[in-house]
């Protein structure tokens, strides 16, 4: 394996030359192009967003979108979790938990959203979204930790006689944690999309995705490019975030300090 | 205290019949080794009079309400915890008072000559020291029975010797019943009191020998041991290969 040793400065140096790349790319397309309702120009999308970041609609749209996601993530990890140690406890929980994962994963997401629409008010329904579409990722993760338990630690301490919660504590926990980690991260971005992608059609009061919807309608490709773009930006930092956390979490909490990343 | 009696005793994998039954006792207060070639089901036993196997039939007495410490093949340490909280983890349940617990630990790791390594990982030792660690945990738990299997697999003779060593000095102040398995006729005659010659599968007992050598004077009566030694190996089936 290569390893790039690289100092701080020099990395940001190398990140901002491969975004003015991109810029430089996506400049000369919209030169070539010169319809701006196709594409418009880097230019014009940071300017609209300039100008959006000055509405307090703006920050509505942005703090409701985040708080449903959020809703939506606490819910999945919640509901995956637990259904995750039921499959593992119980073998029949299993069998009758596997196929209705495998279903959810592969129905389109288009059809929960319609389907959510039609039983939940249009605020609740990115919630439900964001829930269905994260918990087989939670729920096949937590099962994957779960499996990945050594065999010959649990017996030694049974042996041992070592109390259930110790059991739990010291080996299922930081066996699991990696796995949950890797889950909760993936989720993120991806109940992060699918609740702003119901959004555009439940359009609740305040959204992301109320905005996006609107900017097709008037054919402002501007505010569509400058929504996408505070997308991005929020999903990457959150994304950030949780990880920070999560790595304080695993220093301090569980107190094994041997998980990093 | 009592010994443990092994009545009637079978237990077999799929078609593999490992324990037909199998009858033995173990006296206590000695250091008994379980001799036989590989794959002759003394660890079957093992795991049997530690619980983690089930009898199909026969039962074992003298251990339901003993506490046992058992040294697997392997090291079976936490790989998340350090070398002393590997020992604290099976501590924990019996000794409510943490200080007491920290001392037991820190007695056995000094033991096995381990104190300055206490804050490692276990990745950070070498496969000796592991299996140090992993003996040093049996000891601080202060089993009624240790179990130990195999525990010097893969180490060399200077290690082994010093390891052996370790026991013998537990053993002397805790005088535990300790059932130790091997292949290696060596070990058998530097630790134990009586030695059971095994065979199989499925397991049967084919001789029993006791040796009467104090455990201090043993290296310097090599001529005896070897006559032992020729005694055990006798009584082994010929080796196919």
């Amino acid at each position: 394996m290569k390893i790039f040793i690289m100092t701080k400065s020099k990395a940001f140096l190398k990140n901002l030359a491969v975004l003015l790349f991109y810029l430089l790319v996506w400049q000369l397309a919209y030169l070539v192009i010169q319809r701006e309702v196709y594409l418009p120009s880097p230019w014009q999308v940071l300017n609209r967003l300039s100008q959006l970041v000055q509405e307090a609609s703006f920050w509505q749209a942005v703090a409701f979108s985040m708080y449903r996601v959020g809703w939506g993530i606490l819910l999945s990890v919640l509901t995956g979790v637990i259904f995750g140690v039921i499959a593992c406890w119980n073998r029949l929980c299993y069998e009758l938990l596997q196929p209705l994962i495998i279903a959810i994963k592969s129905t389109p997401v288009i059809s929960f959203i319609i389907i959510a629409l039609i039983w939940f008010s249009s605020s609740v329904a990115p919630v439900f979204i964001c829930l269905l579409m994260c918990f087989p990722i939670i729920w096949t993760n937590t099962v994957a930790g779960i499996k990945s338990v050594d065999q010959k630690l649990l017996e030694m301490a049974h042996v041992y006689r070592v109390s259930k919660l110790a059991i739990w504590h010291k080996i299922y926990l930081p066996a699991i944690l990696p796995y949950f980690t890797a889950g909760l991260i993936t989720a993120l971005g991806l109940g992060w999309k699918v609740s702003v992608a119901a959004e555009v059609l439940s359009h609740p009061k305040s959204a992301i995705g109320s905005q996006l919807y609107s900017a097709k309608i008037y054919l402002d490709s501007g505010g569509l490019f400058a929504w996408t773009l505070v997308v991005i930006i929020l999903s990457l930092n959150l994304e950030k975030l949780f990880a920070y956390c999560l790595n304080r979490l695993n220093k301090r909490g569980f107190g094994h300090g041997k998980y990093s990343n | 205290m009592e010994s443990i009696q092994i009545n009637s005793l079978s237990k077999s994998f799929g078609e593999l019949i490992v324990l037909n039954n199998f009858n033995i006792t173990f006296t206590p207060d000695k250091i008994h080794c379980l001799f036989g070639p590989s794959g002759c089901g003394k660890t079957t036993l093992l795991q049997l009079i530690s619980g983690l196997l089930k009898p199909e039939l026969g039962h074992i007495q003298g251990v339901s309400n003993r506490r046992i410490a058992y040294v697997f093949q392997e090291d079976r340490l936490l790989p998340w915890a350090t070398v002393k909280e590997n020992i604290m983890f099976v501590l924990t349940n019996r000794y409510k008072d943490k200080k007491e617990a920290d001392g037991l630990a820190e007695r056995y790791l000094s033991l096995v000559g381990l104190t300055e390594f206490q804050n490692y990982f276990p990745d950070q030792l070498s496969g000796g020291m592991k299996q140090r660690v992993a003996i040093a945990r049996a000891f601080a738990y202060q089993g009624d029975v240790l179990l130990l299997d195999e525990p010097f697999k893969g180490l060399d003779y200077k290690l082994k010797k010093l390891l052996m060593d370790y026991i013998l000095a537990y053993w002397s102040q805790e005088k535990p019943l300790c059932l130790f398995v091997t292949h290696d006729p060596e070990e058998g005659l530097y630790l134990a009191d009586i030695i059971h010659v095994l065979g199989g599968p499925p397991l049967n007992k084919i001789k029993q020998l006791a040796i009467e050598i104090l455990h201090a004077e043993r290296l310097g009566r090599r001529a005896q041991l070897d006559e032992y030694k020729k005694c055990m190996l006798a009584c082994l089936p010929a080796n196919p290969s």
